[in-house]
C-alpha cells in the first residue's frame, strides 16, 4: 500500500497503539535501508527497524558532506554500535549541484534528491526492499521541500505512517534507552544560511566551528545563523542566562570561527526562523 | 554595516523613546539584521520592542554580544 493510501492514524490515541503500528509497518516492508543521520527520529527508526525485522534485514546509511555536523556523525556511530544497527557511510555531493549551492528556499529538495538516489542504489546493491526516512507525523505540517524528493524516490516514512509525533518518538526513545531521546533537533548546517546566501564548504565550516564553541560552553539548544560577515545566535529562553553569563566567551568563539561580529537574537531560538516571512525573500542565486 | 541607512536613525529614536541607552546599526546579508549595542540589563526591553523594530524593515532583532559582556555598558 502506498503511503498516500494509508489512513493517517490518530496521533491523540494511545502511544502503545502507534508504536505497534510502527512495528507492523516495518514488518510489512520486509527489509529496509534507513536514511540515518543519528538525529532523534532516524536513530529511533533504525533501532525499531532492527527490533522489528532483525539486523540482517536493516542497513542504516549515513550521508557525509560538509553540511553534516561532526557531532551528529559521532552520535550516529554511537547509537549504531550500542544498539547493533548495521551501518555504512557514503559521501554525498550536493554542493556540486549549482541549484543547491545557490541556496533557494527549496534547497532541501536538491540535497534530498541526491541522497535518496544514492540510498536507492545502496538498497538495490544490498538487496533491501525499501528506503525509509525518519519523517514523523509533525513534519507533515511543516514546509519541507525535501519531502517531495522522498516521494519522488518512493521513500517511505514509517514514523509518519504510524502517526508518531516528535514527542512520541522522544518518549519511545527514552523507554528504549536511546541517548538521542532528549537531543535537540539537528537539521543540516546549510539550514543556518539565509536563503540566497550561497552554500559553500567554508561557510558551513564557520557555522560548525562556532556551534562547537558554544556547545563547549555548555549550551545545548541554539543555532548560529550565518549572515555573511556576522553571526546571529539564537539561544533557547531556558539557556539565555548561561549565554549572558558567558557572553564574552560566546563572542570570542564566534569571532574565532571567522565572523566579524557576534549578535544575540533578542527573540531567542525558534525552529525554522529562516522561513519567517519567506514570501518576502528574493530567491536569486546571490552572494 | 551601514551608517547611512535611514532605518538606523529610526531605530536609534525608538531606543531613546524606550529609554534604552546604546547605539543602533544594521548588519548582515541583505542588511536585514537590526543591531542594538546595549548592556545586559536592557535585553528584555529590546526584546519587548522587537515587533516595532521589525516594523522599521528589519527581519531580525539582535543585541551585540561583546557589548552585552561589558557589565558597565
Amino acid at each position: 500500500m502506498s503511503p498516500a493510501a494509508t489512513p493517517r492514524p490518530d496521533p491523540t490515541g494511545p502511544l502503545e497503539e502507534r508504536a505497534r503500528r510502527l512495528t507492523d509497518v516495518l514488518a510489512s516492508l520486509g527489509s529496509v535501508c534507513v536514511g540515518y543521520s543519528g538525529g532523534v527520529d532516524s536513530a529511533y527508526l533504525a533501532v525499531a527497524a532492527v527490533d522489528a525485522l532483525g539486523a540482517p534485514r536493516v542497513l542504516a546509511v549515513t550521508g557525509l558532506s560538509p553540511a553534516y555536523p561532526g557531532v551528529q556523525r559521532a552520535m550516529a556511530l554511537k547509537v549504531a554500535e550500542r544498539f547493533g544497527v548495521p551501518q555504512c557511510e557514503i559521501t554525498t555531493d550536493e554542493l556540486a549541484d549549482p541549484r543547491y549551492a545557490a541556496n533557494p528556499a527549496n534547497r532541501c529538495y536538491f540535497c534530498k534528491t541526491e541522497l535518496w538516489a544514492r540510498l536507492r542504489a545502496v538498497a538495490d546493491e544490498r538487496g533491501l526492499a525499501t528506503v525509509v526516512d525518519g519523517a514523523n507525523a509533525d513534519d507533515a505540517a511543516d514546509y519541507r521541500p525535501g519531502a517531495r524528493a522522498a516521494r519522488e524516490h518512493g521513500v517511505r516514512s514509517p514514523l509518519q505512517e504510524a502517526g508518531l509525533t516528535k514527542a512520541d518518538v522522544r518518549a519511545l526513545s527514552r523507554a528504549r534507552g536511546l541517548p538521542t531521546w532528549d537531543q535537540p533537533a539537528a537539521p543540516c548546517l546549510a539550514s543556518r544560511l539565509p536563503y540566497g546566501l550561497r552554500v559553500t564548504p567554508a561557510r558551513l565550516a564557520q557555522v560548525e566551528a562556532a556551534e562547537d564553541a558554544l556547545r563547549a560552553l555548555g549550551l545545548r539548544e541554539f543555532r548560529v545563523r550565518h549572515h555573511g560577515d556576522v553571526a546571529r545566535v539564537e539561544v533557547a529562553q531556558a539557556e539565555r542566562a548561561v549565554a549572558l553569563a558567558r557572553a564574552a566567551e560566546l563572542a570570542a568563539g564566534i569571532r574565532a570561527a571567522g565572523f566579524t561580529r557576534a549578535l544575540l537574537d533578542a527573540e531567542g531560538y525558534r525552529r525554522g526562523a529562516l522561513n519567517e516571512g519567506l514570501p518576502l525573500v528574493t530567491l536569486e542565486a546571490g552572494a | 554595516m551601514s551608517g547611512t541607512d535611514a532605518r538606523v536613525e529610526e531605530l536609534q529614536a525608538l531606543l531613546a523613546e524606550a529609554g534604552i541607552p546604546g547605539s543602533a546599526a544594521v548588519a548582515g546579508f541583505r542588511q536585514e539584521v537590526a543591531v542594538v549595542a546595549t548592556g545586559a540589563a536592557h535585553l528584555a526591553a529590546v526584546e519587548a520592542l522587537s515587533q516595532r523594530i521589525r516594523a522599521l524593515g528589519f527581519r531580525y532583532v539582535t543585541v551585540d554580544l561583546e557589548t552585552l559582556a561589558r557589565a558597565d555598558a
